[in-house]
């Protein structure tokens, strides 16, 4: 049952009639308003305050000359400023919280699993076992067969030695680290994939700018001895990692070890060598231009071929040392498993099949890491969505309770 | 209070006439004379002061109802709260302290007293729809322009302003004895 409207209506005129309209009630206020024209103090104030408050909303700050009624302003504006308050802190702290992940996404990287970043700097030695580990120690000189095999320098013999100092060979100032990479892995493979292991481990390095120096294979018999096989793959050292991380997804990782040697110092020497042997050739060159007996000639001659032998033997060990050090060796060892055994899974044969699998593997990276943050960060949001409701929950309720 | 000023005499004119409505106005929503005569006030020397951006037309008794009603929801909250419900009925107490009424004021005391405890009992958004819509005569749209809030909830608050008034006592037993002659009248 409502009140009739007609009836409403009477009565509230009816009610309104007994308030006595207060005498000059509406002259004093005009009076006063245009009080306001006429003080100059006031109308700037008002004007500087009309732009920022009545445009958009009756609600403006009451420039009233009354300080206490000033205050009163203050405080409502401050309870009707509420919700855009709350919907400002919630903006902040969705900033806050999107920064935050951010920040957690752009650490990703490099909380995730890189062989290269459990390898010791170059020239100390690593290893990563997953089953048992064989680790060698650096030994400076003895890697890749190489030895420092050059002797003393050469005697000029009974001609007199050149007097010249050999100049410091090029690039030994500054010289760039040079680090030869070796590496050694075991593998277990399933029955009859030892050759389909090998071409795709080939491929590994052909793809990656190497080549396969050496390979070998050995049938087993049926009882005891498995069939196995070998390879070493020649990879260019910045696809080394890359290359072993590939070829330990072929198979069952048995043992695998990595070894980095410096050989800066045994380069360095070299270089030193060949450039006084190169010197000391050519004093004897221009000795012999001004030898005028046979025998002074012979003798140079002599020194000579020696010398340039020594220079020969000299700057093929450089090669090497500089093929090593450009060259990661990786020597995969191979052993098929008794049992037959459904592959591990399909490994790359190709460029794009090679790209697949990198994309496949940096997608599961990536849903990783978003599973990883998708807790906190669904935690976060429903705290502010819980925030911004209860916020507006409030505002809505304090609004109908007085408007 | 239709059609805008266009310059200060017309809005002193408009003002002036509608002085009375809207004071009467804040007296139904606070129940409260000296605090309706403030707000009243206070709303015409905002109304003067950004005069520049009222605009015209129908919108402008729409604003200055808002202006009384924010006025009036922060002297209810800010004073009239402070009061603790001393000022019901205040104004009966000043009409009888100042002059006894006459007899044939009896009458309009008794509405008013009975008004008044109804509307004080109702909440202040129904009250304000109530009285904006059936003492100020705003239609819908303009007391959803005033209080900010869409039509339809205006019609909902007027219905549930209206309903709460049918049940409130005070108002029952004045509808009563108003319909009371006119049943007569009517056998």
């Amino acid at each position: 049952m409502v009140v009739d409207e007609e009836r409403l209506r009477a009565t509230l005129s009816e009610a309104a009639e007994s308030f006595d309209i207060p005498d000059m009630a509406v002259e004093q206020v005009l009076l006063r308003a245009r009080d306001l024209d006429a003080s100059p103090h006031l109308m700037s104030r008002f004007r500087r305050r009309k732009g920022e408050t009545v445009a958009s909303d009756a609600h403006g700050d009451a420039a009233s000359e009354d300080e206490a009624l000033k205050a009163r302003w203050r405080r409502r504006m401050l309870q009707l400023k509420r919700p855009p308050v709350v919907l400002t802190t919630a903006a902040l702290s969705l900033v806050a919280v999107t920064l935050i992940l951010l920040a957690t996404l752009g650490g990703l990287p490099s909380s995730q699993s890189n062989p290269s970043a459990n390898r010791a700097p170059q020239g100390l030695h690593s290893s990563a076992t997953p089953g048992a580990v064989s680790g060698g120690s650096a030994a400076p000189g003895s890697a890749g067969g190489v030895g420092a095999s050059g002797g003393p320098a050469p005697a000029p013999g009974s001609s007199s030695p050149p007097a010249t100092a050999p100049s410091l060979p090029t690039g030994a100032v500054g010289q760039s680290s040079k680090v030869e990479e070796t590496g050694s892995l075991d593998l277990t493979i399933g029955k009859g994939r030892l050759e389909t292991i090998l071409t795709s481990l080939t491929n590994l390095a052909v793809a990656d700018g190497g080549f396969a120096a050496d390979t070998a294979t050995q049938s087993g018999d049926a009882s005891n001895i498995p069939t196995s096989g070998s390879i070493t793959l020649q990879v260019p050292q910045a696809s080394f990692d890359n290359v072993l991380a590939n070829a330990q997804a072929l198979g069952t990782v048995t043992s695998v070890t990595s070894k980095a040697t410096d050989v800066t110092g045994q380069y360095v020497d070299l270089q030193a060598r060949i450039t006084a042997l190169q010197a000391s050739r050519d004093q004897y060159l221009t000795i012999m231009s001004k030898a005028t007996s046979i025998s002074d000639i012979l003798a140079v001659e002599n020194q000579l071929d020696s010398i340039q032998s020594q220079l020969d033997q000299l700057q093929g060990q450089l090669q090497v040392l500089d093929n090593e050090t450009s060259y990661a060796t990786l020597a995969v060892s191979l052993t098929e498993n008794r049992s037959h055994r459904p592959p591990p899974s399909p490994k790359p044969a190709s460029g794009i099949s090679d790209a697949w699998h990198r994309s496949v593997s940096g997608f599961a990276a990536a849903f990783d890491g978003l599973v990883r943050i998708a807790g906190p960060a669904l935690f976060v949001l429903l705290c502010l969505m819980v925030a911004i409701i209860l916020g507006r929950l409030a505002w809505r309720s304090a609004r109908r309770r007085f408007l | 209070m239709v059609g805008g000023p266009r310059d200060n005499d017309d809005l002193a004119q408009w003002l002036e006439r509608g002085y009375t409505r809207s004071f009467r106005t804040a007296c139904l929503l606070l129940g409260n004379r000296a605090d309706a005569e403030e707000a009243v006030q206070e709303a015409f020397l905002r109304a003067w002061r950004f005069r520049a951006s009222l605009g015209s037309g129908s919108n402008l008794t729409p604003w200055l109802y808002r202006v009384v009603v924010n006025t009036c929801y922060s002297k209810l909250r800010d004073e009239v709260r402070r009061r603790e419900r001393r000022s019901e009925l205040s104004h009966l107490e000043e009409v009888a302290s100042s002059t006894p009424p006459p007899e044939e004021q009896v009458w309009r005391i008794d509405v008013s007293r009975s008004v008044a405890r109804a509307l004080n009992d109702l909440p202040f958004h129904l009250r304000v729809a109530v009285v904006l819509r059936y003492y100020a005569e705003l239609s819908e749209r303009e007391i959803a322009t005033a209080i900010g809030r869409r039509p339809g909830t205006v019609k909902s608050r007027l219905h549930e302003g209206r309903r709460l008034l049918a049940a409130h006592p005070a108002l029952q037993a004045l509808v009563l004895s108003e319909s009371a002659p006119v049943e007569e009248e009517l056998q």
